[in-house]
């Protein structure tokens, strides 16, 4: 068996509806089974620059080195890390730059996962869904404590906040309060998303879990779809997902249940704080599709009707 | 809401019922392109002594539900134009049922999930309800899962109804398939198990089928801040190395190791 048949993965990315520039970057690699999502932190072209920067140093490294993918993922990160530290000293426009990102490496049925920041790694199972990855900041840790509960955390001023990342200092690959390292078994009935904070920020874990069981066996629509819904919710931030979903990961996917999840979107606990959002927004979506196709075929036939039957 | 939750600790009172239903109509909206459908069949769970309590009196709450509920339509269909054209908005569309007639059904909760005082509602836009938990859900008291595992069932609650904060009753820690990890109680009753297959666990745990899919719970009295655990499970639920009779309830200490299946071991403590 190839690594590649034992899952399939599909990532999106979009800048989302209120910044105009994209500084998350994302990387699904099914052969090397890399997987990473990194959101850039500082200004403008600062933020992107170094949410390339990590991508290119950590697949560098991690497909050039053997060995413990636990301590790979540790120099592959810590290597970016230091990367981009030296590059923001060399010049006034990248000054301050970093980034925060959420690395996953499959091997051998496990999954290595390097996390700094407030990304996210979410595994699914059985209908239930687990977030696996701590969140790095005050208000994650609030909420990982249970001091806070999922809907006070999204709403919270603070919720930007992070305390570590990966780029404003040197450090070591072992270094404390650095590198959130863990490994899990990946079951064949089980999928696993990766995600910047501009999904999580917007919608819960109920939400994703959701979308995740919508998957019918093409995970890319899975991903683009957590990333519209993340649109619907707000668009606040830049929005990136990595769907993967194992060999025998199946969604409840029947048209009826399809419908009522539809309908249940409505009664989600941050309904209150946005009332315009669009309510049942799959149903909608599907509205408009099908009027679009409608008034195409409308279209169609009645320039078809013109061109056959000229008039004498 | 917070006077709405006080009342709920005690028996469910009716106004709470009436002003949940109009919550859950309103929540359940359905907006088309001219006009927007509300839920007309509701499903009402209740927990099975205040089930019990107003099972003669149930038509009577019906007949009041519907005129509440007729009512808030109307007054949705009859707020002032005036406000719209003077924010230069498009027509309002029309709030409506998709049934001929409102529904209610009453059922006792038999998970254990509804507290007394409280009312799990699900509605549908114009099926006919089968008993069972789906629709459109609102809760009156805070059942959310913990941060941690959270079930297909999450996400019927505002905000206002949640108070995690101050309400974290105990942790429980664990190692499973997915490493080990930390689960913060925050409700008075918890399943645990690796759900699936229906059964929706607050508690999902990663790892093989030797665990049932429901495997046991634990409640805590909130009036003596005492805990209890129950074994409902095919293998077997050890508690402090002492194996629990399924289904009886046993006392659980504040700080015990919990062994499920003789597979994983729940480390809990009990916080306060």
């Amino acid at each position: 068996m190839t690594k590649s048949a034992a899952w399939r993965s599909a990532m999106a990315s979009d800048p989302g509806r209120v910044r105009s520039e994209n500084q998350d970057r994302g990387y699904a690699d099914d052969e090397l089974g890399i997987f990473l999502v990194v959101d850039g932190l500082g200004g403008h072209a600062a933020g992107e620059k170094a949410a390339e920067m990590a991508v290119g140093t950590v697949i560098e490294v991690l497909g050039t080195e053997d060995g413990d993918p636990k301590e790979r993922i540790c120099r592959a990160i810590t290597a970016a890390n230091n990367r981009i530290c030296e590059e923001a000293a060399t010049n006034e426009t990248w000054r301050g730059m970093a980034c925060v990102l959420t690395l996953a490496l499959i091997s051998d049925e496990k999954v290595f996962v390097g996390h700094v920041g407030d990304s996210r790694l979410y595994l699914t199972w059985n209908g239930a869904i687990r977030k696996l990855t701590s969140d790095h900041s005050p208000v994650g840790e609030r909420e990982d404590a249970g001091e806070l509960n999922e809907a006070e955390a999204m709403a919270h001023p603070r919720r930007n906040e992070v305390f570590r990342d990966v780029g404003s200092r040197k450090r070591l690959a072992d270094e404390e309060d650095f590198i959130e390292v863990k490994e899990f078994l990946f079951k064949p009935d089980a999928a696993i998303l990766l995600c910047s904070d501009g999904l999580s920020d917007l919608l819960t874990s109920a939400e994703i879990l959701n979308v995740m069981e919508r998957y019918e066996g093409d995970p890319e629509r899975v991903a683009r779809e957590l990333v519209e819904e993340a649109n619907l919710a707000g668009g606040a931030d830049n929005i990136t997902a990595i769907f993967i979903a194992g060999s025998e990961f199946l969604g409840n996917s029947s048209p009826s249940a399809a419908e009522a999840r539809a309908r249940n979107a409505i009664t989600k606990a941050r309904d209150d704080e946005a009332p315009a959002r669009a309510k049942g927004a799959v149903a909608r979506a599907l509205t408009t599709r099908v009027a679009f196709l409608i008034y195409g075929f409308v279209i169609g036939v009645a320039l078809a009707l013109a061109l056959r039957w000229p008039k004498p | 809401m917070p006077k709405a939750a006080g009342e709920a600790q005690g028996k469910i009172s009716g106004r709470i019922i009436i002003e949940q239903l109009i919550r859950n109509m309103e929540l359940g909206q359905f907006e088309m392109g001219y006009s927007i459908l509300t839920p007309c069949i509701f499903s009402l769970y209740l927990h099975p002594e205040d089930y019990t309590r107003l099972t003669g009196v149930f038509d009577l709450i019906r007949q009041d539900a519907k005129q509440a509920l007729a009512a808030r339509l109307a007054q949705l269909n009859s707020k002032p134009l005036g406000l719209n054209v003077l924010r230069g908005g498009k027509d309002r569309k029309p709030f409506k049922i998709a049934g001929k007639d409102w529904t209610f059904e009453f059922f006792p909760d038999s998970e254990g999930a509804v507290p007394l005082g409280d009312v799990e509602i699900h509605s549908e836009l114009n099926e006919t309800p089968q008993p069972g938990y789906h629709g459109t859900k609102t809760t009156l008291l805070d059942r959310e899962p913990s941060v941690g595992a959270i079930t297909g069932r999450a996400g019927g609650t505002r905000p206002e109804t949640r108070q995690a904060a101050d309400r974290v009753y105990a942790e429980i820690r664990y190692e499973d398939d997915s490493g080990p990890q930390l689960y913060v109680m925050t409700q008075d009753e918890i399943s645990v198990g690796r759900g699936g297959d229906g059964a929706q666990v607050s508690l999902a745990l990663y790892t093989n089928d030797e665990v049932s899919r429901e495997h046991l719970r634990v409640r805590r009295d909130p009036d003596h801040k005492r805990f209890v655990i129950i074994d409902q499970s095919m293998n077997g639920t050890w508690l402090n190395g002492k194996r629990l009779a399924r289904g009886v309830e046993e006392a659980l200490p504040s700080k015990a190791q919990i062994s499920v299946a003789e597979v994983i071991t729940l480390q809990f403590e009990a916080r306060g």
